[in-house]
């Protein structure tokens, strides 16, 4: 890992690091690598998980969860099932709203970037 | 120990621990003190376990009308619309949120010191940490000042605080509880969880807390059938038998994890105390009538690098959001877009935050997938088909919290990647998605310490049952100064 790289990668986190920074991070940066870099040897390591650990998926969940989908409405939606759920959040919408600075129709009012 | 009945003067014991233990960032006093006031007077009888209870909600869970700052300076001033599904159903159960608790900075940290906003103590020993990153929520438990309080769970944020301050912590399984109102860090691994002051109580709250909800796809019911589950008769139905980590495979795991300690900055081997008492928890755990089983947890070896290698890249595209437009402090002036947006990550983010972030873009980057995230995902998969094995035919697993009982600062401290590396007996649960549960065990040099319980996918109760049998049979102590306010 070089001051460079680390430069980089810290452009694409929109996080840029001067010289002297990425030179203060890199110890921390470095040793957290070696630790996942240690992972290398779970692949032959078959006795630690049952099986070759390349035949393993790589899903996120154990759980498959039917139709997760929800439609497409104001959370504040009387659709919002009270029953189920005490969570209505009345009026959410409006609340949020009432927070800009200045809105108009139903959209905040943003001040020119440039 | 000593435990004195007292229905007076609670502002006062408030604000005596509060200067001691800063475990809130924001707390109503008027109305905690007013519960306390009334609770268990004739007025305030009825209406369920949890009626007229007040709570502590870690500043990461949105509660309508209160601070939600995730202990980041990029939030300071964010005051939140609305609450978290899981605290609108607490309050629905009749308990009233009275304040946020401190936190590690976003939830990245084991000490609660990466805070932005000072310091939480133990209450068993203040010079010493409250554990991390729900330090707050199990400080203003483990002192009294409230009953109960909710944390979150990545990869042990709920357990090795509870374990470092004497009170009960769960972690459901994935799923169980809305995180509707939770702010992301690692979305496929945190939960919203409960600390309190005892296993029945923990139930009463995930038990108000759970099930499906339309604001979250992930969240979902119970399935039914699960083993040790109570089939609403409110009897005890598990089979009494739990899985034992055993020591030659604890010691293996702490030696084999990556990194260890030839450096001197390595994971800290199982402290001598916390050893003996989960020995001790073990002859107590048979003497109740389980049966325990030896066994060993092999990919343990690998659970933390899998663990931060999957948290980080996660948490690099879950903290994207903070750039001074869509949320977070913006500069007051900036030249240009890119500059704005570089200028609110900088002002904003802590130390902690900021290496976790560059780490987890780093881990995602193209060409690295293959060698970090991908690797990280298949020892995952391998993590769970482990746990499904040690499971079988078992209540639970029983495990230590963290290697360590709370520690102190400064030179007293482990490195910050030693704290890290030693997540591994919690965040094995979080790869998982299963449930875990830690409790007191007993005290040691003046120090709680806790085991804890993993179990199977909504297997909750079975982990509560035997936390609660424990509990009854094996009263743990509070710190000095502990006032009973919450029978």
């Amino acid at each position: 890992m070089t001051r460079e790289e680390l430069q980089a990668t810290a452009r694409l986190a929109r996080l840029p690091l001067g010289d002297d920074e990425a030179d203060a991070a890199l110890p921390a940066f470095e040793r957290m690598l070696e630790h996942f870099a240690a992972m290398a040897a779970a692949d032959g390591d078959e006795a630690a998980f049952g099986a070759p650990i390349r035949d393993l998926g790589t899903g996120t969940s154990g759980l498959r969860l039917p139709g997760a989908m929800r439609h497409d409405r104001p959370a504040n939606s009387n659709q919002n099932n009270a029953r189920l759920n005490p969570n209505t959040l009345n009026n959410l919408a409006s609340e949020l709203m009432n927070r800009a600075p200045e809105s108009e129709n139903g959209f905040f009012v943003l001040p020119n970037v440039l | 120990m000593t435990r004195t009945v007292c229905k007076d003067g609670f502002s006062a014991y408030l604000r005596a621990w509060e200067a001691r233990i800063g475990s809130f960032l924001e707390i109503d006093e008027e109305a905690v003190s007013k519960a306390a006031r009334s609770h268990g007077s004739a007025g305030a009888s009825g209406g369920g376990p949890l009626a007229g209870l007040p709570f502590g909600v870690k500043d990461n869970v949105a509660v309508a009308g209160m601070r939600l700052s995730c202990g980041s300076r990029m939030l300071d001033g964010f005051v939140s619309p609305y609450s978290a599904t899981a605290v609108a159903r607490l309050v629905a159960a009749g308990a009233a949120p009275v304040g946020k608790t401190n936190m590690d900075e976003f939830g990245m940290g084991s000490s609660t010191d990466t805070s932005a906003y000072g310091r939480t103590n133990n209450p068993w020993d203040v010079s010493r940490v409250a554990g991390g990153s729900s330090g707050g929520s199990a400080a203003a438990v483990a002192a009294g000042l409230v009953p109960f309080a909710l944390g979150s769970d990545t990869g042990g944020s709920v357990r090795q605080p509870a374990s470092f301050c004497g009170v009960v912590g769960l972690k459901p399984t994935n799923g169980a509880v809305s995180r509707f109102g939770l702010v992301a860090y690692a979305s496929s691994l945190e939960t919203i969880g409960v600390l309190a002051d005892s296993a029945a109580r923990a139930r009463a709250v995930f038990e108000a807390m759970r099930g499906a909800d339309p604001l979250d796809q992930t969240s979902r019911d119970r399935p039914d059938g699960v083993p040790g589950a109570r089939a609403g008769t409110g009897e005890r139905a598990g089979a009494r038998i739990i899985g034992v980590l055993s020591p030659e495979a604890a010691a293996r795991a702490l030696a084999g994890s990556p990194g260890d300690g030839a450096s001197g900055d390595g994971t800290p081997l199982l402290e001598p105390e916390v050893a003996a008492a989960f020995e001790e928890a073990k002859e107590r755990m048979r003497s109740l009538g389980y049966r325990l089983e030896e066994l060993e947890l092999p990919s343990l070896a690998y659970a933390s690098a899998a663990y931060y290698t999957i948290a980080l890249a996660e948490a690099s595209a879950n903290l994207a959001r903070f750039d001074g437009v869509r949320y977070g402090r913006r500069p007051a002036g900036a030249p240009n877009p890119e500059a704005l947006v570089e200028g609110a990550r900088a002002a904003g983010f802590g130390d902690e935050v900021r290496l976790r972030i560059l780490l987890g873009t780093f881990a995602l980057r193209a060409g690295f997938q293959d060698r970090y995230y991908l690797r990280a995902q298949r020892a995952r998969a391998g993590i769970r088909r482990d746990f499904e094995r040690a499971l079988a035919g078992r209540d639970a697993v029983l495990m230590p919290v963290y290697p360590t009982r709370a520690f102190g600062r400064g030179a007293e401290a482990p490195s910050p990647f030693a704290q890290k590396a030693a997540d591994l007996f919690t965040c094995c649960a979080n790869l998982a998605g299963l449930p875990a549960l830690a409790f007191p065990t007993g005290v040691s040099g003046g120090l709680p310490v806790g085991v804890q319980l993993v179990g199977a996918a909504f297997g909750e109760d079975a982990l509560l049952d035997a936390a609660e049998e424990y509990g009854e049979a094996y009263p743990t102590g509070r710190p000095d100064g502990y006032e009973e306010y919450w029978t």
